[in-house]
């Protein structure tokens, strides 16, 4: 396996935080003691004073310029812990570069934004079930726990989604960010374990990692196929009309995984291993809204 | 359909290779998915469905087997007999050479056998325009380009075969050449007893088999330097039995029969010798019964050594003369510088300068003393060449005269203490001194005199080694020494004198025999003999016991090579399948 991520890309990273949901709303600063340690609370907005509301929070100094009861809202800062969820299954062993290997150095990469942002960050490599997880902790000493259990990456197993996110259920009692890098190449059984971080009040997003030839492949000629999960074998004849029906049933099967995952809520990003992840994060899950 | 090379079919085990390969290319296509799911629907698509032999018979690979084939078939050089009965513009060579003047056991000669067949060849053409050729070493046109018909019939039938020799390629050319060249005729129809080798172009040959033969394939003559000839006769037996060859060579006069007896195809050589030949024509005749006479005669010409010119000074002496005649012919002359002077009973007042034989002569230098004599047998004490097969005490001598001879000298034959034959010590020149009258001697009754007569001529005259006579062939320019005016004879009288070049003069000898050369130098004779080649048969299995038939007797067929085109065709296949490959991977390349 090559090498995992270097000192040169980690600077080159943008000033990039993860954004949440419940971190961008606003509340009035004070009335709700944030129980959590280290939160700050900054100024957002005024608002029309309405009866009922903290007369501190009244700004007396546009009162006697404009005569107008204003009162000033704060963005109240939460502790929201991170999750990666990273698919070492046997399927993330194909392509050039392993799709494996494609999604460690992601998942790397959105580890030392979120510990740079001061976030409490665990990783949780799972295939069909959780493995080595490292518990969410502050601190750029978690980086290097994150290597470790990440380096050497050695795909293997079957990918069981529900069977994983049951186990990433029971060890974690804090909802928070879940950030799930796979190929999702199994749609059928993304409902229930979405629908239960869902439930728990867990911000989810999806990485899809794919290798372009997954996308468009270009064999031709008699080629036996072996899926390296379950070693089944299909010997085909692949011609243009054979790669033709087998790009429609791939886009058959994007589009139910998308309509999967709106259902829950959930947003899709579609990574192929050829795209920098530079482009990955500051565009793409910028763009979506995982990032700032 | 026939193959020049074809241990080249070997190579279509590329065939194999090239199918072997593309089975080991389907075997090892495989490819790792993540999700077999998608691709295991594809079943359901016809174009996707495993059709192994289909997938064998990929069009590519039907391109690479095509163009191996192609390859190896080239490499294999494969050639189709051409159809000869298309062309129009023949050419007939009809070998004229001496060799076809032989007669088989109908009497006929090869020549005419060889018109036969022609005339068989040609009137199974439809209306084929005709060039004919004589071929020899000098080649004639016989009928330039006609119709064949009745005419070109007759003036066939009415050739005959020349004396020369076979003809080589560049003969053949210069011949055609005069007709267009080669190029210009769609057919040359070739008709004799050998083919010609090394022809820049293809022929039809039709090759008359040989009767058995026997031959004088070499013929010379050397004159010796001690006097005589000698013969060296070649004799070939190109037959299938033992033959006793007898030869009789002659010079003019004197006639030796020589015999020898030869293996079935073997070669052998006889000598004779003539030891008081005057001669200078020489002829070796074969006694045999065989279909082909003309290489049972060879002549032999030699330039004979001019006399030895002798100054006799003094009284004659028939003994000596005797003598010197029988070693050398002689002329005498009074000039100073003749080859040898003979002094005999005379005084001198010095040496001669040139080389000399003084018998009992008076010289400054040498005393002789009357009253005082000895008697008694020679003896030597050294070794000299002049003495050489001379035994001294056979010599006896019954008077000779005490002598004080002053000048420096040699003693080489010796009475006692008194000197019989001296070598006076002379850088210009050899004088040899007989201190006694031969009279007084037995010298002229032994058989040491003419030996010592001999040793004195090759030792003092020095003559040259008699160079061999001239020699040619029939049928091949001879050119004459002689610049200025010339005449010439031969077997069948005058010959024509040619004029080549600015000012060398030939003359071309038609037949064998002996041709004469007289110009401003004076006479030469040369003897022309036919080329020996047209003796001998090209190949053992060539003796037949029947005249073989001549209908459709081709030994150098016409033939097409199909390699270039095949050679061609392989790289148009290659460039198709180059074509069709990148067009695949354009739509869609086979990595995966």
């Amino acid at each position: 396996m090559q090498q995992l991520i270097d000192e040169d890309f980690l600077r080159r990273l943008p000033q990039l935080r993860f954004l949440s949901r419940r971190r961008a709303g606003t509340q009035l600063g004070g009335t709700h003691a944030s129980p959590r340690a280290g939160m700050s609370i900054e100024f957002a907005d005024y608002r029309a004073y309405t009866p009922g509301d903290d007369l501190r929070a009244v700004d007396w100094n546009v009162f006697a310029r404009l005569d107008r009861l204003l009162v000033k809202t704060f963005v109240q800062e939460v502790d929201v812990p991170v999750y990666l969820l990273v698919d070492v299954s046997a399927s993330m062993r194909c392509g050039s570069p392993p799709k494996a290997l494609y999604a460690a150095r992601l998942a790397l990469a959105l580890g030392y934004l979120a510990l740079r942002g001061l976030d409490r960050v665990g990783l949780f490599p799972f295939s069909e079930r959780l493995l080595d997880p490292v518990a969410p902790r502050h601190g750029l000493a978690q980086f290097g726990r994150f290597l470790r259990a990440l380096s050497p990456i050695d795909p293997a197993g079957r990918t069981s989604l529900p069977a994983s996110v049951e186990q990433f259920l029971g060890r974690t009692r804090e909802s928070g960010i879940v950030v799930i890098l796979s190929d999702f190449l199994s749609v059928g059984e993304l409902a229930e374990p979405l629908a239960r971080l869902r439930h728990r009040g867990d911000e989810v997003a999806a990485i899809q990692i794919l290798d372009p030839k997954e996308q468009m492949p270009v064999a031709t000629g008699l080629v036996e196929f072996v899926d390296v999960e379950t070693d089944e074998r299909v010997t085909l004849r692949v011609g243009p009309a054979a790669l033709a029906e087998y790009r429609r049933a791939f886009e058959n099967r994007q589009h139910a995984l998308r309509h999967v995952l709106a259902r829950q809520g959930v947003p899709l990003f579609v990574t192929p291993t050829s795209r920098p992840l530079e482009a990955v994060l500051h565009t793409d899950l910028r763009s979506g809204g995982i990032l700032r | 359909m026939s193959f020049a090379n074809p241990a080249g079919l070997a190579a279509l085990g590329a065939v194999f290779l090239v199918i072997l390969l593309a089975l080991l290319r389907v075997r090892e296509r495989r490819r790792e998915v993540a999700e077999i799911a998608l691709w295991r629907d594809l079943r359901s698509v016809p174009a996707a469905r495993i059709q192994r032999a289909r997938a064998l018979v990929d069009p590519l690979l039907l391109l690479q087997v095509a163009c191996a084939a192609a390859l190896a078939l080239a490499v294999a050089q494969p050639a189709w007999r051409a159809q000869t009965e298309r062309g129009q513009h023949i050419a007939v060579l009809l070998d004229a050479s001496a060799s076809m003047q032989a007669v088989s056991t109908d009497s006929a000669t090869l020549f005419a056998q060889a018109v036969q067949v022609a005339v068989q060849q040609l009137d199974r053409l439809p209306a084929p325009n005709v060039s004919v050729v004589l071929v020899s070493s000098r080649p004639s046109v016989l009928v330039g380009p006609e119709p064949y018909g009745s005419s070109t019939r007759a003036v066939l039938h009415s050739s005959a075969p020349s004396w020369n020799g076979d003809a080589d390629g560049d003969d053949i050319l210069s011949a055609l050449a005069a007709l267009g060249g080669a190029e210009a005729f769609d057919r040359i129809l070739w008709f004799g007893d050998r083919p010609p080798v090394s022809l820049p172009f293809a022929i039809e040959a039709v090759v008359l088999p040989r009767e058995a033969n026997l031959a004088i394939t070499q013929f010379a003559v050397r004159e010796r330097a001690s006097g005589g000839v000698s013969a060296f006769v070649e004799v070939a037996n190109e037959t299938v039995e033992f033959q006793s060859l007898a030869v009789v060579v002659s010079d003019g006069s004197t006639r030796a029969n020589v015999e020898t007896l030869l293996e079935p195809g073997e070669r052998g050589a006889v000598t004779a010798f003539f030891p008081s030949s005057r001669g200078s024509r020489f002829t070796a005749s074969l006694a045999a019964d065989d279909g082909f006479v003309a290489d049972n005669v060879r002549y032999a010409a030699i330039d004979r050594s001019p006399p030895l010119s002798v100054r006799w000074i003094g009284e004659d002496n028939r003994f000596l003369r005797s003598a010197l005649e029988a070693a050398a012919p002689l002329e005498f002359t009074d000039a100073a510088e003749a080859d040898l002077t003979v002094v005999y009973d005379a005084a001198l007042a010095q040496l001669p300068p040139r080389p000399a034989l003084l018998v009992r002569a008076q010289l400054p230098g040498l005393v002789t003393e009357s009253n005082a004599s000895v008697s008694g047998f020679a003896a030597s004490d050294v070794s000299h060449p002049l003495l050489e097969g001379v035994r001294p005490e056979e010599i006896y001598v019954e008077h000779l005269d005490r002598a004080e001879v002053a000048l420096p000298h040699r003693v080489l034959l010796r009475v006692g203490d008194n000197p019989l034959l001296i070598e006076v010590a002379d850088p210009e020149a050899r004088h040899y001194v007989l201190l006694s009258d031969l009279t007084a001697t037995n010298l002229p009754i032994t058989v040491e005199f003419p030996i010592l007569i001999r040793n004195l001529i090759e030792l003092a005259v020095q003559r040259a080694t008699p160079a061999p006579g001239d020699e040619a062939l029939v049928g091949r320019i001879l050119p004459l020494p002689a610049s200025g005016d010339a005449t010439a004879w031969g077997p069948a009288g005058d010959v024509d004198v040619l004029r080549i070049g600015d000012n060398e003069l030939a003359i071309l000898p038609e037949k064998p025999g002996f041709y004469g050369i007289a110009g401003p130098d004076g006479e030469r004779v040369v003897a022309v003999n036919l080329d020996s080649c047209e003796s001998t048969l090209s190949a053992p299995d060539m003796i037949s016991e029947e005249p073989a038939g001549f209908a459709g007797a081709v030994t150098q067929p016409h033939w097409r090579s199909l390699g270039p085109g095949l050679a061609g065709a392989a790289l148009a296949l290659l460039l198709i399948e180059s074509y069709v490959e990148s067009s695949r991977r354009r739509r869609g390349g086979r990595g995966l």
